[in-house]
């Protein structure tokens, strides 16, 4: 089941409704029930995979409980990550590394013939799996208790709104969460369907409106040329944006319905001023992740500089290769890492040469030119990601220098999934993004206060205009094809 | 919770309000950029047509305006006929009373002759959901109908229901305009206009051989080169023939709610003083079910069909046929002119002038025109 979809608008009331009308005792086992069939409307087969990942962590958990000394408790650890992780490289990367070593054997013409694993990839697989380790890795270091209820644990590793795309979250601030008894509370309620609405507006106005222009271009390697591929990049990163943290407003909004706060993935990243806080600010449950059981663990920011730099290299490579099985994405993650790396060259040797201490009396001036070559620079390695395979990225990046400017066929002559004009599409893209812009300035400015918390502290007609134009813009300029959103696919 | 149902329903209320007053700024046609473009051309010419062909494709791409005003005005100079082809493709019966309720609304002064070519009702699927093709005429006045007519035409139980659910499903988001705002700008921008669809003499009609030729990378190449094999043709006229036969009797009852509202179409024509002739093309067979029983109950003065294969052979001749629905520009000549003697039996009887003694038009000898069983 998808969040754009006509089954997710009965699923969500139905849920909701029955939540609130149920004892909280008992609220465990519709939550539960809720999100295996939420997962089995995909595909319900691969649901055995969510009850095996939860089945180990929960009994290695318990295990690991029993002993104060953390050399007992390590083989526990051990055994839970190593299954959870086989599962992952079992239907995530086994036909990636068996491709590559058959590529690297036929270079030497050495026979290899170990066949493909050829099953679906589990929705959400990426997104489980690191949640279940999160639970182990804190249950060994003692951050977290081992949870004895099978109910509840379950139901926290298959929690239905972050079940698929996250955000990934971490069992002491959410599975008390669900113990609690939530009654059902105008404000709260009123705030994650502002928060759902909001998110609506960012996936099927925005993103899948620019999903037009980008796959135009990138799905056609090599007939677009010049100043076309870089719109579509620009475009691309407000669409992987939009995409992405409209699910994630979805999935919040649904969660604090229920009176259940997740924590956010985002805050307004395109504002960021250096590739370090656009991190912060980007996918922040993943980083953290990374940032606590890779980084840290490898020696962090604690070590020699040099060693500092390998691991924030080595970091975000790994954290690129988690989205997916292909070297796109371990480029992906690569560029970034090659961005931080040099960053914190430049900090450290050329502190003086920073574009605010070069020119502090125009910071207006100055944060505009930083944002704005933080977004281009964040849109290089997006290059990779939205490429299908590494050849075609090649393709797209040499045209930009070698293709004659199709600027003008991308903008007139991309086929929109209705009758309208490409022109017409594209107008509205540019008034939408306009829209998100000024959406995103006013929380930046707020400090990053959620959009359902600024919007609730209106006055009435300003409250009521912002529902008003949000929902005849989601119900009047709403892509109705229903696009899954790019993240279900980690 | 009260509280926040009362205040959803004054947001979903503004909502549908506002986007009903958005309706309102928009023609009956805004949704088929086609009928759009028909219907701008026609009303900056109104004054110059009195009959009107409104249908499908086999309207669409059939009847020639041109030839067939030439043909009438030669034969009866009195009735002055200038025409002008409504026809779309994929157009319905219902659909046709919703365009000739909103032709008739706009300027009925002139208008004297109405043909409706006689089709199914919308196959309306889930994969058509969303579509402003499909949806654009659905109003108060016709959907409950719609509803209605697909619950007596389906037959499995689960789909007498889900498609009228379909169908109703389609109304909510019509009146909420869901996905609808490119259109209105699309339309309010002036751009809702597709003035190759006119055909070259700029009354509608546009033979698919002429499409071909103006649209070379169009997908009609592929359909003329596909689907003209002699073996597929045979196989079709073949099957036409015996859906035709199986079903062009007394057994079978006509849809009562489709065939009401043609009942309903010849007494508001009637009012208006106009004559109208419901035609029923031959088609591949598909819904002849529907389709036959439905035409058999119309009164004969009403009425021209097209439908045996055995009475019109030279439509299933290769030399006049595009793809398998479809006649090209040769067929559509043919089709004309056969077409034109038969409207003026029916305006003659609908005169109270016996077919029988009238002078027919035939300008070509060759042809292997049928007599008409009906006479």
């Amino acid at each position: 089941m998808i969040f754009n979809s006509l089954h997710f608008l009965i699923f969500l009331p139905a849920v909701i409704f029955l939540y609130f009308s149920i004892s909280y005792r008992w609220r465990w086992v519709l939550l539960l029930t809720a999100s295996y069939y939420f997962y089995m409307c995909w595909k319900a087969e691969y649901a055995f995979l969510i009850v095996l990942s939860t089945s180990i962590d929960y009994f290695c958990g318990l295990q690991m409980s029993k002993h104060a000394d953390k050399k007992k408790r390590k083989p526990w650890m051990i055994m839970s990550i190593v299954m959870n992780l086989s599962i992952l490289f079992l239907f995530k990367y086994f036909n990636f590394f068996n491709d590559t070593t058959r590529a690297l054997f036929d270079s030497v013409n050495i026979f290899y013939n170990v066949p493909d694993f050829r099953l679906l990839l589990p929705v959400g697989l990426s997104f489980y799996t690191f949640q279940a380790i999160s639970y182990t890795v804190d249950v060994y270091n003692g951050t977290a208790k081992a949870e004895k209820h099978f109910g509840f644990f379950a139901t926290f590793v298959s929690y239905w709104p972050q079940l698929v795309a996250g955000p990934i979250q971490r069992k002491e601030h959410f599975l008390p969460q669900l113990k609690q008894n939530f009654d059902f509370d105008y404000q709260r309620v009123k705030e994650g369907l502002i928060r759902i609405l909001y998110g609506f507006f960012k996936k099927v106005v925005i993103a899948d409106r620019l999903a037009i222009f980008v796959r135009e271009v990138y799905n056609h390697p090599g007939d677009h040329g010049g100043f076309a591929i870089i719109l579509a990049t620009w475009l691309f990163a407000i669409q992987v944006y939009c995409d992405f943290s409209g699910y994630c407003d979805i999935a919040l909004g649904s969660a604090k319905i229920m009176g259940h706060n997740l924590k956010d993935n985002f805050k307004t990243p395109y504002f960021s001023k250096s590739i370090r806080e656009f991190w912060e600010r980007w996918h922040i449950t993943l980083t953290v992740w990374v940032r606590d059981y890779l980084y840290i663990p490898l020696g962090g920011s604690k070590v020699s500089f040099p060693r500092m730099l390998f691991n924030n290299w080595f970091t975000l490579t790994v954290m690129g290769f988690w989205h997916g099985a292909n070297w796109t994405f371990i480029m992906f993650g690569f560029v970034h890492g090659f961005f931080i790396v040099m960053s914190r060259i430049w900090d450290r040797y050329f502190p003086k040469l920073n574009l605010p201490t070069l020119m502090p009396n125009a910071k207006w001036f100055t944060n505009i030119v930083l944002m704005f070559w933080i977004f281009n620079l964040t849109c290089i390695p997006d290059i990779f990601f939205c490429s299908r395979n590494i050849q075609e990225t090649g393709v797209i990046m040499q045209s930009i220098f070698t293709h004659p400017d199709t600027t003008h066929d991308l903008i007139f002559n991309s086929s929109p999934s209705g009758a309208t004009p490409s022109i017409i599409e594209f107008c509205l893209s540019l008034l939408f993004i306009a829209v998100l812009l000024y959406t995103d300035y006013k929380l930046y400015t707020t400090k990053d206060v959620p959009i359902e918390k600024s919007v609730s502290a209106k006055p009435l007609y300003r409250r009521w205009g912002f529902y008003v134009v949000i929902a005849l813009l989601v119900a009047w300029f709403a892509v109705t094809t229903n696009s899954a959103f790019i993240y279900f696919q980690f | 919770m009260k509280k926040l149902f009362l205040r959803f329903g004054l947001l979903v209320l503004i909502i549908l309000v506002i986007s009903q007053i958005a309706l309102m700024t928009m023609p009956f046609s805004w949704g088929n950029i086609r009928l759009n473009t028909k219907y701008e051309t026609y009303i900056d010419n109104h004054e110059q047509y009195n009959t009107l062909f409104i249908g499908a494709s086999t309207t669409y791409r059939h009847i020639n305006c041109h030839q067939f005003d030439s043909l009438v005005n030669a034969q009866r100079p009195d009735m002055q006929i200038r025409s002008f082809n409504f026809g779309i493709p994929a157009n319905r019966t219902p659909q046709s009373v919703y365009m000739l309720g909103n032709l008739v609304d706009y300027d009925k002064s002139n208008l004297k002759y109405v043909v409706i070519d006689l089709s199914e009702l919308t196959k309306m699927g889930a994969d058509n959901l969303h579509k402003k093709e499909m949806i654009y005429w659905y109003n108060y006045d016709n959907i409950l109908g719609v509803m209605k007519a697909s619950y007596e035409s389906e037959k499995s139980i689960g789909k007498k229901f889900s498609v009228p659910a379909l169908h109703a499903f389609s109304f909510a988001e019509k009146s909420f305009m869901i996905g609808m705002g490119p259109a209105l700008v699309q339309q309010h921008a002036g751009m809702n206009l597709e003035m190759r669809s006119l055909g070259p003499n700029g009354d509608g009609f546009y033979s698919l051989d002429q499409e071909m030729i103006d649209d070379p990378d169009g997908d009609l190449a592929q359909r003329y080169n596909e689907l003209r094999t002699q073996d597929t043709i045979d196989y079709r006229t073949q099957r036409c023939q015996f859906l035709y036969d199986k079903y062009n009797n007394s057994k079978n009852n006509p849809n009562k709610t489709i065939q009401k509202n043609l009942e309903d179409i010849i007494a508001f024509c009637d009012e208006n003083d106009i004559k109208v002739v419901i035609m029923l093309s031959q088609r591949l067979g598909d819904r002849y079910e529907y389709l036959i029983p439905l035409y058999n109950k119309l009164p004969e003065e009403n009425k021209i069909g097209f439908q045996n294969p055995s009475e019109y052979p030279m439509f299933n001749q290769r030399e006049n046929l595009f793809d398998l629905a479809h006649l090209n520009a040769p067929g559509s000549t043919l089709f004309t002119e056969i077409f034109a003697e038969k409207f003026l039996e029916r305006i003659d009887m609908q005169n109270g002038v016996s077919p029988l003694v009238k002078d027919t038009i035939d300008t070509d000898t060759t042809r292997s025109t049928p007599e008409d069983k009906s006479l």
